[in-house]
């Protein structure tokens, strides 16, 4: 039970997808225009990240080494497609409009084939669904946070209402692609600047959390000493 | 051998497709099941738009469709609105491939006379937050006005809507920053000569179509 826990809890903070694993930042740029199109692509993620990791570490154990790139693709893709095919057919007209081009993107998105390879092959199910829950979550309040700061920068409004109505002429670069690097860039300076400062504080050296660097990772030959 | 360790290229090439296979007929069931509400929501979206561009009618407007030539030469895909066997408009669409991401497709509602009643971006891939914004209609919400109900009829853009009425020029509209009157957004230059170029396209093809449509529609003074 622990355990469980623990696994949920980490994807929210201690190894946030975005903010520290640093994955999936395609979606995070180009989704967080709006509070309400952060938090649509976060949720719809977390649901192809759920299944990907449940359905993935049921077969990790049967699934050739040689291959196993490929066919954790295959179903990261078919979950894409049931997503895609899911909200065509029953969210609201508007949610689809504005996320609808970007769900296929959801496939080469690298939270879900990194999650698949860095720990649903090496856990059992159902660590394996409260991992994709935790990752998730942490996409999703990740982008909805960046959607809200870049919405009320560039409009003045949260949510698609305004919150200040003073506010006539639009601000553009919050909203554009430079905005979203800036702000970004802006969130993960704080974050480590207080991470390195507890470090010191308690006299230690600040070193990345364990197993996030590129040695720990077995997708690639990055990283690795050559022997 | 399990087969894990296995690296035999057949047994490796068949597990792929066994995969391949399953994930085939999973997304067929899916899609079997989605496909229907999908086409219902598109119709229904599809009618809404009508029904947002055009005053009140009541024939089948899809019975019949015309497609003409417009000075671009972008089809035009025309359908006619009825009240009691009366024009009472029609409803033009046209695709612009030249959007700032692609095509940029247009909706428009014209009077019975070729001007332009009001007009819809159905489809576009616009940058969203800039380019998206001069296509979308939406009533602005405020803290203020959160809990008041949304006003019926088309919310409005001002730069969709200043098309509305107007004569179209010779040339069509131009946006002031190429030396024309027309509105265009700082930042969202593409988008803003898409909308003009379509608009005055689909208003080119109804002044100089006048004779085609009165031939397939009749009623045309």
């Amino acid at each position: 039970m622990k355990k469980i826990i623990e696994t949920f809890c980490k994807g929210i903070w201690k190894e946030n997808p975005v903010l520290v694993l640093l994955l999936g930042t395609c979606p995070t740029l180009a989704l967080t225009t709006s509070a309400t199109n952060g938090a649509g692509m976060g949720l719809a993620t977390t649901f192809v990240l759920v299944g990907s990791n449940f359905v993935i570490s049921c077969i990790a154990g049967i699934v050739p080494r040689k291959i196993r790139i490929p066919v954790y693709i295959v179903v990261i893709a078919t979950f894409v497609t049931v997503v895609d095919l899911l909200l065509q057919a029953y969210a609201p007209a508007s949610l689809y409009a504005a996320l609808g081009i970007f769900i296929p993107l959801i496939v080469v998105n690298c939270i879900v084939l990194g999650r698949a390879e860095a720990f649903a092959s090496k856990h059992n199910p159902l660590l394996s669904i409260f991992d994709g829950l935790g990752m998730g979550l942490g996409f999703t309040l990740t982008l909805t946070m960046l959607g809200i700061i870049r919405e009320f920068a560039s409009s003045g409004s949260v949510f698609g209402v305004k919150v200040i109505t003073a506010w006539t002429t639009d601000f553009l670069l919050p909203g554009s692609a430079p905005g979203a690097f800036i702000i970004v860039g802006a969130i993960l300076a704080v974050r480590n600047f207080l991470k390195a400062r507890a470090a010191v504080k308690a006299g230690k050296l600040y070193v990345p959390p364990a197993g996030l660097d590129c040695r720990h990772c077995n997708i690639c030959a990055l990283g690795k000493d050559d022997e | 051998m399990k087969i894990r360790d296995n690296e035999n290229l057949v047994v490796l090439g068949i597990f792929l497709a066994l995969v391949s296979l399953l994930s085939a007929l999973v997304l067929a069931v899916v899609s079997g099941v989605t496909s229907q509400p999908i086409s219902a929501a598109k119709k229904a979206r599809e009618a809404q738009a009508l029904r947002q561009i055009l005053p009140e009618f009541d024939n089948d407007i899809n019975a019949r469709t015309l497609t003409l030539k417009s000075p671009a030469k972008w089809p035009v895909r025309v359908r006619v609105a009825r009240k009691g066997g009366r024009i009472v408009g029609y409803a033009a669409e046209a695709v612009n491939p030249a959007g700032y991401a692609g095509a940029v497709k247009m909706l428009a509602g014209i009077n019975p006379d070729g001007t332009i009643r009001a007009i819809l971006v159905t489809e576009q891939h616009e940058t969203p937050g800039l380019g998206a914004e001069l296509c979308k209609r939406q009533f602005s919400k405020t803290i203020f006005n959160l809990t008041e109900p949304t006003p019926d009829g088309l919310p409005p853009n001002k730069y969709l809507d200043q098309f509305n009425g107007r004569k179209v020029p010779a040339k069509g509209w131009i946006i002031t920053k190429d030396g024309g009157n027309a509105l265009y957004h700082t930042g969202a230059t593409v988008t803003s000569r898409a909308i003009a170029k379509s608009a005055s396209e689909i208003a080119l093809t109804f002044k100089k179509g006048r004779k085609q449509l009165s031939k397939a529609f009749g009623g045309v003074k």
